[in-house]
């Protein structure tokens, strides 16, 4: 059979869409396998607890060789524990896709290490993709009345220079859940591993904006002053974590692990704003937060092991998400500072 | 707007889907062809257009010179070297303006101490890449290679054609013109084996190429900050990548030509199975290559006035080939080095007339001439002497951040895997190592699963992000 217009007839055409059709089948299998292995997140459907947005599904498997390469599985919860003690939990980590670590092994994770480093205490990990600060202050009550943890709320943010729309839809109760497909035909397409890291693919390619474009559209936050009313904005956001911590009996802890960038002469930078920093640090301060920048350890690490915090051997240096050594400082970091709060 | 952009597609498709109508709407091939013509040059300049409406002004002006210049020549013989010479100039003037009057300004301003003007200019789209067709044009003619070409849109579509337009390949006016009236239209045929080439071209571009412009961007933008390790695999990666990039482009450029119906000459042809310098240039970069040679080596005098003299032009040949791609001393530094190579190579070859036949020595030879060019490479990759000297430096440095990147070895697998391939299959094409496009027949199941797993593995492993054609810059 040739493919040739003139000789073409409708059932040649017909023969042909159906080839295409099982070649689509099998392919879409193989791409599958494929996908399998090299990112595969599984299905997250909507927390009914609302201690996060979302949950994966119960003992998700997880495979990740894009960012990374770690082969992880979920705990009965669809949070990211290696296991679960039947004690009580002491610390509740809490925070983005930093803590919940898909790129790292279970083993190297930091709620593992604090486990390690912390044995008297049980620290249970609730850190999933997508919630930043505004989200897990929005669920912290829930959180916090769900697990009841007995010591210390841990949240991890990478942001300290927070938008005060954000912080207002917050503390209005505005502010909306990240979005689940728990049904339809969404959620099976789901479970077909090629149909999510393609999708993501092409949406970002069909975003993907020229230089030009990307500049204009570059967030002007550099520009934000610290004037009072973002004090105060700040300061009644923060309250939301510091009055729910009270009002459950825990310390809240904020864990700022900042990006860092490498400059020309190798030296490691921190896209930190100083001022939003001591404004950040002076509320924490006042409101009872346990505050932990961790620009220092990283710095140090950096200059003693010539590690980075972040960034993998597949991406790009030092930037994405937190990695086995940033996991390890960041744990360490905790124990240190909770060793020395309690007097040990 | 750049291949890889899904504009791209969407106005590839829409010229496609015209002259497929066109082609369903003309029985007569005549009227066929020359609408398909038309509808080819409008598409070249609305493509440009769409850019910047300005650069069609050069475009237009490039062509009307070289098209009165070489039918004038074909009238008159008194005047045809005058011809010649003030078409050529006008063009090296266009060219010169628009892409190296800040760097000569700046240069000779810091010779002399002083500040001289400098203008913010934006050079117009492809000019390098039409301009070196537009003189290759003018200059055949005047050798009487072929007569000058009467139709002005065909020459206007010679220069403009919006396939090869931004980066190459540089298309031989014969080659091109020969097609213009014969074969040349849409089919289904032709849609089957062009768009296997872009495929292959986006998988050696979005995958291989982009992913390895991460590390190679890392290393090169802080080598202070990388231990030797990883300076060294920065250096190969950027061999690596510059060679996925261009020819991945090149590749896609063929492809898209290919589905509107023309047929070019493969661009690139195992550039790192080459045993020496001068095996390198006739597998790299093929079209500017033999442009080079042939409407500048040989000007100069080529191999035709003593040994000395053949040096002195391989020499100034590659300098000025060096300057072609960007106004930048690195650039002639990269130029003068590969000059040298062919020089040393050269005189070798005249010393040592034994052919290297033997298999270790062959693939010593290999890896020497692989190494030869990554240190070239990173004069060409470097924003400046210091930066070169940086990587350098870097080389030696025990302390730092060891980064094992992984898309550097898949590249090596796949780069190892391309010369593999051809090496099995060199006794097929008279026992020399040659990279052949694999065309599956897609009426077959396992022709289009085959075909679908492949472009799924693209999009799956493609980098999502701005990363430009390098040769795009040039």
């Amino acid at each position: 059979m040739k493919l040739n217009l003139k000789d073409s007839s409708f059932k040649t055409t017909l023969i042909w869409f159906l080839k295409v059709l099982a070649a689509g089948i099998v392919s879409l299998a193989v791409l599958s396998v494929v996908a399998f292995f090299y990112s595969y997140t599984g299905i997250h459907t909507t927390n009914t607890t609302k201690a996060t947005d979302y949950t994966w599904l119960p003992y998700q498997r997880m495979n990740n060789m894009k960012e990374g390469f770690s082969f992880i599985k979920m705990d009965k919860n669809g949070f990211n524990n290696a296991e679960i003690r039947n004690d009580k939990i002491d610390i509740l980590l809490m925070g983005s896709s930093h803590m919940e670590a898909y790129q790292v092994n279970q083993n190297e994770n930091c709620s593992f290490i604090l486990n390690e480093l912390l044995p008297e205490y049980y620290t249970y990990n609730i850190g999933i993709s997508g919630h930043t600060i505004y989200r897990v202050a929005d669920n912290l009550d829930n959180a916090l009345n769900k697990y009841k943890p007995q010591k210390y709320v841990i949240i991890e943010t990478n942001t300290i220079q927070l938008d005060s729309f954000q912080m207002k839809k917050v503390l209005s109760g505005e502010s909306s859940a990240i979005k689940s497909y728990d049904s339809g035909v969404l959620f099976y397409l789901q479970k077909i591993p090629a149909f999510k890291p393609v999708y993501n693919q092409i949406d970002n390619w069909l975003n993907t904006k020229t230089s030009s474009e990307s500049f204009s559209d570059s967030p002007n936050i550099e520009n934000i002053v610290v004037g009072d009313e973002y004090k105060k904005t700040l300061f009644d956001f923060l309250s939301i974590i510091a009055s729910e911590s009270e009002n459950s009996r825990v310390t809240p802890v904020i864990v700022y692990a900042p990006n860092e960038t490498l400059s020309k002469d190798g030296s490691l930078v921190f896209r930190t704003n100083d001022k939003f920093l001591e404004v950040y640090k002076e509320t924490c301060e006042s409101l009872g937060i346990i505050f932990i920048d961790m620009s220092e350890p990283f710095a140090e690490m950096y200059s003693e092991e010539k590690k980075l915090a972040h960034g993998f051997p597949n991406t790009a240096v030092g930037v994405g998400h937190l990695n086995k050594y940033g996991h390890r400082t960041v744990a360490k970091t905790i124990a240190e500072k909770i060793c020395r709060s309690e007097g040990k | 707007m750049s291949f890889t952009e899904y504009r791209f597609f969407i106005f590839f498709a829409v010229v496609y889907v015209v002259l497929w109508l066109l082609k369903l709407a003309f029985s007569s091939k005549k009227s066929f062809t020359a609408m398909n013509k038309t509808i080819l040059l409008l598409s070249s300049y609305a493509l440009t257009a769409i850019v910047d409406w300005r650069f069609c002004i050069s475009l237009a002006i490039v062509t009307a010179i070289v098209y009165f210049a070489a039918l004038k020549m074909n009238e008159s013989i008194k005047i045809r070297r005058l011809l010649m010479f003030l078409g050529v100039s006008v063009i090296i003037a266009q060219l010169g303006f628009f892409k190296y009057f800040n760097f000569f300004s700046q240069s000779i301003g810091t010779l002399l101490g002083k500040d001289f003007v400098t203008i913010n200019l934006v050079a117009p789209l492809g000019i390098s890449f039409y301009s070196f067709s537009a003189i290759g044009y003018l200059v055949d003619v005047y050798r009487k290679k072929y007569p000058a070409n009467k139709s002005f849109s065909d020459v206007a579509l010679y220069i403009s054609f919006f396939t090869k337009l931004v980066s190459g390949p540089i298309v031989r006016p014969e080659k091109f013109f020969n097609q213009l009236d014969k074969e040349h239209c849409v089919s289904l045929k032709n849609l089957e084996a062009g768009i296997q080439i872009v495929l292959l071209g986006m998988f050696k571009k979005m995958v291989l190429a982009d992913n390895l412009s991460v590390f190679v961007n890392d290393v090169f933008g802080a080598p202070k900050a990388f231990d030797s390790v990883t300076v060294l695999l920065a250096m190969i990666s950027y061999s690596l990548q510059i060679y996925f990039d261009f020819s991945g482009y090149s590749d896609i450029a063929i492809g898209f030509s290919k589905i509107l119906g023309f047929n070019f000459d493969k661009n690139f042809n195992l550039p790192y199975a080459s045993l020496n310098p001068t095996e390198f240039w006739k597998r790299w970069h093929i079209s500017l290559s033999q442009w080079l040679q042939e409407y500048l080596y040989i000007s100069l005098g080529g191999n035709r006035k003593g040994k000395l003299r053949t040096y002195i032009n391989l020499l100034l040949t590659m300098l000025i080939g060096g300057l072609w791609h960007g106004a930048n001393f690195t650039f002639i530094v990269w130029g003068g080095i590969n000059g040298l190579g062919l020089i040393i190579h050269k005189l070798f070859r005249s010393l040592n007339k034994k052919k290297t036949e033997s298999p270790v020595t062959k693939t010593i030879s290999c890896v020497l001439c692989f190494c030869f060019a990554t240190i070239t490479w990173v004069f060409f990759r470097a924003e400046s002497f210091a930066n070169a000297a940086d990587m350098f430096i870097g080389l030696t440095q025990h302390e730092g951040i060891r980064q094992i990147y992984t898309w550097s070895f898949v590249a090596v697998i796949f780069a190892l895997a391309e010369i593999i391939f051809a090496f099995l299959k060199k006794n097929d094409n008279g026992g020399k190592i040659s990279a052949e496009y694999i065309t599956l027949d897609l009426t077959k199941i396992s022709g289009l699963t085959l075909f679908f797993i492949f472009a799924g593995i693209t999009v799956l492993f493609a980098y999502i992000g701005n990363t430009a054609f390098i040769y795009g810059n040039f």
